[in-house]
């Protein structure tokens, strides 16, 4: 079970991170979490926002967002925590969010270059990343069709532990695009939340 | 020093362009909530990437239940669905062709499917763009029209049986007319008792 306790503490924390998150991104969540827990669901974490004192005009109507802008790195971050908070979800529910996230982002309909083959997908992963984040390097690590497996890392970026699960979410749901295997799965083998330099995501699959 | 001077420059180009590519989205965005047209974009393994709102209108999925899924659940003829899938990476120009559309809840409509393939400037195929258009109703009238064409031949088909029929009465007829006619003739010309009385037996 994953849980987080949006405590002032926190909230201080993920207001002080470093870097920037695209529009695309704060967009992308806010609309994952209406997909999720509906549009009662959206309200009631507005309102969540508003008493925790986290509220942006921005995230008023999703629609609006300027999606292309950059946005303090916090803006992207903080609904995040909030929904997992305020909804209790746990990491097969993260993971869920982070697949949807990927699904309804603008960006990854339009580059349709990037979805070719497994091997693009992978090679291609930091730099749809840098389209995202102004922060955290991502980089591909191996890739072995005949085995079935790929790894990504991603170094320099500490944000939540929520992210990472998240994350793993998106990764398994982009490489699905390319793929028509019976089967699709992910770790987080290496973390920085458990004392790894960085974080690394294994992904396999089997035909 | 000189690239610091020009930093501010560069970062308001930048903006520009963000800027720009913002009106740009707005107005796919717009063009897809608008447009009547059901369509979505593929990728090269014939995996969906996005769909328009009318394309979930017409299927009834939603856009989380397509996207990612193979283009091909969603159509009767997979055998057919497979060779356009092919033929689709071939040809530079627009195909069109005639499919089996299954809907969300197991209805199946008759589509016209348009396909055009999308390629990097290096002419790499990327995926391709993939209308649908509804032709039940087309479907429907071409049925109805072709239902009353046959029921019109049915009908004009009897009347030339009965037209026939009516002509082999009349011709008989006057066939037997005209023999009977040149029977009188000779009767007149030699009269004769028994003739005579054949005659009056024949006319009635």
């Amino acid at each position: 079970m994953f849980h987080t306790h949006l405590i002032p503490e926190e909230i201080e924390k993920i207001k002080n991170l470093e870097g920037q998150a695209r529009g695309q991104t704060i967009k992308s969540a806010l609309q994952t979490i209406e997909i999720m827990e509906g549009k009662e669901g959206l309200e009631k974490f507005k309102i969540r926002l508003k008493e925790i004192g986290c509220w942006l005009d921005i995230y008023e109507d999703y629609n609006k967002i300027k999606i292309f802008a950059w946005y303090p790195m916090w803006y992207d971050i903080l609904p995040i925590v909030a929904a997992v908070d305020l909804f209790a979800w746990d990491e097969e529910k993260l993971k869920q969010f982070g697949a949807y996230n990927q699904r309804v982002s603008f960006f990854e309909k339009v580059l349709l270059k990037y979805f070719i083959s497994l091997d693009i997908v992978f090679k291609f992963t930091p730099e749809r990343w840098r389209k995202n984040y102004s922060v955290g390097d991502f980089s591909f690590a191996a890739f072995n069709e005949k085995e079935g497996y790929g790894i990504l890392q991603l170094k320099n970026f500490t944000v939540h532990p929520a992210f990472c699960h998240l994350l793993l979410g998106y990764l398994i749901s982009a490489n699905k695009f390319v793929v028509s295997f019976k089967e699709m799965t992910g770790e987080e083998t290496k973390c920085v939340f458990r004392g790894d330099p960085y974080h690394e995501y294994l992904i396999k699959w089997t035909k | 020093m000189e690239e610091s001077r020009h930093l501010p420059q560069v970062e308001g180009t930048i903006d520009e362009a963000n800027k720009d590519l913002e009106e740009l989205q707005k107005y796919i965005g717009e063009l897809n909530i608008f447009l009547p047209l059901a369509f979505c974009t593929v990728n090269p393994l014939n995996r969906i990437l996005g769909v328009s709102k009318a394309f979930c209108g017409l299927t009834g999925y939603s856009e989380l239940e397509t996207t990612g899924n193979n283009i091909d659940m969603f159509f009767l003829e997979k055998k057919e669905i497979k060779e356009f899938e092919a033929e689709i990476i071939n040809r530079k120009e627009k195909i069109e062709r005639e499919f089996t559309l299954i809907l969300k809840n197991q209805t199946n409509i008759p589509v016209n499917v348009t396909a055009l393939a999308r390629r990097e400037e290096t002419g790499e195929f990327v995926g391709y763009f993939l209308t649908i258009t509804d032709i039940s109703r087309t479907k429907q009238f071409q049925q109805e029209l072709e239902r009353q064409v046959e029921e019109k031949t049915k009908e004009l088909r009897e009347k030339i049986e009965e037209l026939e029929k009516f002509n082999r009465i009349v011709v008989g007829r006057e066939l037997k007319m005209v023999a009977l006619k040149e029977k009188i003739k000779k009767l007149e010309e030699k009269p004769d008792k028994n003739d005579q009385s054949q005659l009056e037996e024949e006319t009635g």
